[in-house]
């Protein structure tokens, strides 16, 4: 925060500190809160699986300057483990929380948090294709980017890219180039 | 006719597949819109059919590779784009860029802003059947066009941006071309305020359409000026500023009625205020180097790093995660329009099918920066 | 086929001298008024549609070559793919082919309909070039290619239908004329 001249009276509220709410984690949840700090204003949390939705209701609701808002939640494959983390933040400040889950890569299932942010419906959709993590009760389990059917999780780091004709080095007609336009000028082509 | 014989008049409920090559939908994507009569009972959105794998190929590149490519997510935005990638690696590196690189790229960021809301005012004329729009918006455009090419050699995708500085100074003439875009503008946005914006037919058309209540949007996750059209000043450019956005005045243009007319509102007024920040940092622009000391190999140190800056479509977020290789292990981006096209449903339920296209319009998709 | 007496008569007469001037003068009446009014399909799918609507807008203003971008595939005889073709959008592309009328015509726009361009190798969802399901007539390198590089393609499609005679044979689905068959490079 470098700014603080805002007549909206926006920023003031940025300056205050939010050590207390992962004092009030660890309290509140004991073990199964895995880390909890604060980084620059933000909230770092991790958590175990099975406590992420009160967990989330805690920070968006219950506590004092909460984070209402799901911002975004995308999936990282660690080698070993999967992690999805949530990004929470508060709109009048724009401030920030990590809440992070760590998941076995078998079983990697994890609650939905479309109860609680509508955010969360698509973020999860993806999540589920691109790393096989299950979304118990999520309303629309299809799905989002990749076609129906689709085989794998492609951000998984042990992904195999498909044997697929359109996926071939060689055009699949018999009836190739005529004429290669190559002009007047081309200084964008970086490949 | 006695009306005891007369059956009452029933409706039955048609499904529309609206795409995904449809001339109005902004790319590909794919609506299938159920409706009853007139009224719109349901709206599926399909997307996805322009996922081109980017975050996978983020980590077969090494990172200063890469800056290429963030170009092609959201293609209005390239410069911003590569800002918030840039930054995020540098903030990985903590390297600090000279104060000039800081003030050029705001710039071009601020330049490309424009240039993203002119396509959009195009667009969402030629959407809602005002076609004179789209050749001026253009038109207008063309000028912008020609200062992108030559400070960076490309006209829509750039890879101009470089790890702890640029690939180039600001090239001479630059300042002249600038001045005179810069005094030549604001007449035009007038005429188009006076085509398009204070039409009777264009407001009929979007007063009152496509409402988003500030809660739902937040709720949705919507961000940039479809959320400051409802009424919400969030705007990362003011809340966190980045970049050398802290070192000028503007305002944040909010609207509080939530339909298409205050976010096309907010966009015009958002051009206005970028024309304001550029002509404030070419006042303040700071002489001196434009290159940084970058490490010949760029191996940040395993850690992660999450920014976000303001895209003109919403938050834009990078997120990287280092295991101290030379390739990131793990890229993310987060793409606005994913989030905002989330709220689509919402706003167009209830409504006419002839102001889906006008709700759709008003939010700006870029699909790229949908699918990834 | 409405046109099939005409070209009938023609394949008859193209030996003897005065048929052929006759076809000549036909055939560029004809393909004149054709290459003058080729109707696209605008295609747009990625970065290269907002250089594809920056040509067909004032600067670059394609209405000058007789060209208006047309919204359907049934009203269009030429298609430029613009932008990535990914594995889900592909179905989708063939079908539209299929729904335009013959002769038609297909232009490759940019380096990732080319080729698949910077998805080539790594990415998992594009289809490494348009001509993997498409016939190609002209190809148009560059990320995106600039307004004028198009104007160059679309100028080559209007030396390629200069080419076609009421001599030959009518296009039929999957069928070319001879000269549009090249022998391929040995490898």
């Amino acid at each position: 925060m470098t700014d603080s001249t805002n007549d909206t009276g926006l920023i003031a509220a940025a300056g205050q500190d939010n050590s207390d709410i992962a004092d009030n984690l660890r309290e509140q949840f004991g073990e199964q809160i895995h880390n909890a700090e604060i980084e620059d204003d933000t909230l770092q949390v991790e958590v175990a699986a099975e406590i992420i939705l009160v967990v989330c209701r805690h920070l968006s609701t219950e506590i004092e300057r909460p984070y209402p808002y799901l911002s975004d939640a995308f999936g990282v494959d660690c080698g070993d483990h999967l992690q999805v983390v949530y990004h929470l933040i508060r709109s009048e400040t724009a401030d920030g929380a990590f809440v992070r889950v760590n998941l076995p890569r078998n079983e990697a299932t994890l609650p939905t948090l479309t109860a609680l942010y509508n955010t969360a419906n698509w973020a999860e959709r993806e999540i589920a294709e691109m790393f096989g993590v299950t979304f118990a009760g999520h309303p629309d389990p299809r799905h989002l980017l990749l076609p129906e059917g689709w085989q794998g999780y492609p951000l998984r780091k042990d992904y195999q890219r498909p044997d697929h004709p359109y996926l071939a080095s060689e055009p699949l007609h018999e009836d190739p180039s005529v004429f290669l336009a190559s002009g007047p000028q081309f200084e964008t082509t970086e490949e | 006719m006695s009306e005891t014989t007369q059956a009452p008049l029933t409706t039955e409920e048609i499904v529309v597949n609206l795409g995904p090559q449809h001339p109005s939908t902004h790319g590909v994507m794919h609506f299938v819109v159920t409706i009853d009569g007139e009224t719109i009972r349901e709206c599926v959105p399909h997307i996805g059919y322009l996922h081109s794998s980017l975050e996978k190929i983020a980590e077969t590149l090494r990172y200063e590779q890469f800056i290429t490519n963030t170009d092609r997510f959201d293609y209005l935005n390239g410069l911003g784009n590569e800002l918030c990638y840039v930054q995020a690696v540098e903030r990985l590196l903590g390297i600090e860029p000279p104060p000039r690189t800081v003030f050029i790229r705001t710039l071009m960021a601020e330049l490309k802003r424009i240039s993203s809301h002119l396509v959009y005012l195009g667009c969402y004329g030629n959407d809602i059947g005002a076609m004179t729009v789209f050749l001026h918006a253009f038109r207008e455009r063309e000028p912008l066009m020609d200062m992108f090419e030559a400070v960076t050699g490309g006209r829509l995708l750039y890879n101009y941006l470089r790890i702890g500085g640029l690939r180039n100074d600001l090239p001479t003439g630059f300042t002249d071309q600038l001045h005179r875009f810069l005094d030549y503008l604001p007449r035009r946005l007038e005429e188009m305020n006076d085509l398009l914006t204070s039409n009777r037919i264009f407001i009929a058309r979007t007063r009152g359409i496509g409402i988003l209540t500030a809660r739902q949007a937040l709720s949705f996750g919507v961000t940039g000026p479809t959320l400051r059209g409802c009424g919400v000043p969030y705007d990362l450019r003011k809340l966190r500023p980045y970049a050398a956005y802290d070192q000028v005045e503007f305002d944040v243009p909010s609207f509080p009625e939530g339909d298409c007319l205050a976010r096309h509102l907010v966009r015009m007024e958002e051009m206005n205020q970028s024309m304001r920040i550029i002509r404030q940092l070419m006042e303040k622009m700071p002489e001196g180097e434009i290159q940084a000391d970058v490490p010949r190999r760029i191996k940040p140190e395993a850690g992660e790093v999450y920014e976000r800056v303001e895209s003109p479509r919403g938050e834009l977020g990078c997120y990287l995660l280092s295991d101290g290789g030379a390739k990131p292990y793990r890229m993310h981006w987060r793409g606005p329009s994913f989030y905002n096209l989330q709220a689509l449903p919402v706003m167009v339920r209830g409504g006419l099918l002839a102001d889906f296209i006008a709700t759709l319009g008003s939010l700006d998709p870029i699909a790229p920066d949908i699918d990834r | 086929m409405p046109d099939e007496p005409i070209r009938r008569l023609a394949r008859k007469h193209r030996e003897s001298p005065a048929g052929q001037l006759l076809i000549k003068i036909v055939d560029k009446v004809l393909n004149t008024g054709r290459a003058c009014s080729v109707w696209p399909l605008g295609f747009g799918l990625a970065c290269c549609a907002i250089e594809m609507m920056a040509t067909a807008a004032s600067r670059y203003d394609l209405d000058r070559f007789g060209m208006i971008l047309r919204p359907s595939p049934r009203q269009a005889d030429l298609m430029i793919v613009a932008g990535t073709v990914t594995m889900k959008m592909a179905p989708v592309l063939e079908r539209l082919y299929h729904q335009m009328p013959e002769p038609k015509y297909v232009l490759a726009m940019g380096s990732c309909a080319v080729s698949g361009g910077r998805f080539y190798r790594d990415a998992y969802s594009v289809v490494n070039g348009v001509d993997r399901i498409l016939p190609v007539d002209v190809y148009i390198p560059g990320c995106p290619p600039r307004p004028e590089g198009l104007i160059k393609g679309l100028l080559d499609i209007h030396d390629i239908i200069r080419r076609d005679s009421i001599a030959d044979a009518p296009y039929i689905e999957g069928q070319r004329p001879e000269y549009r068959q090249y022998p391929r490079l040995e490898k």
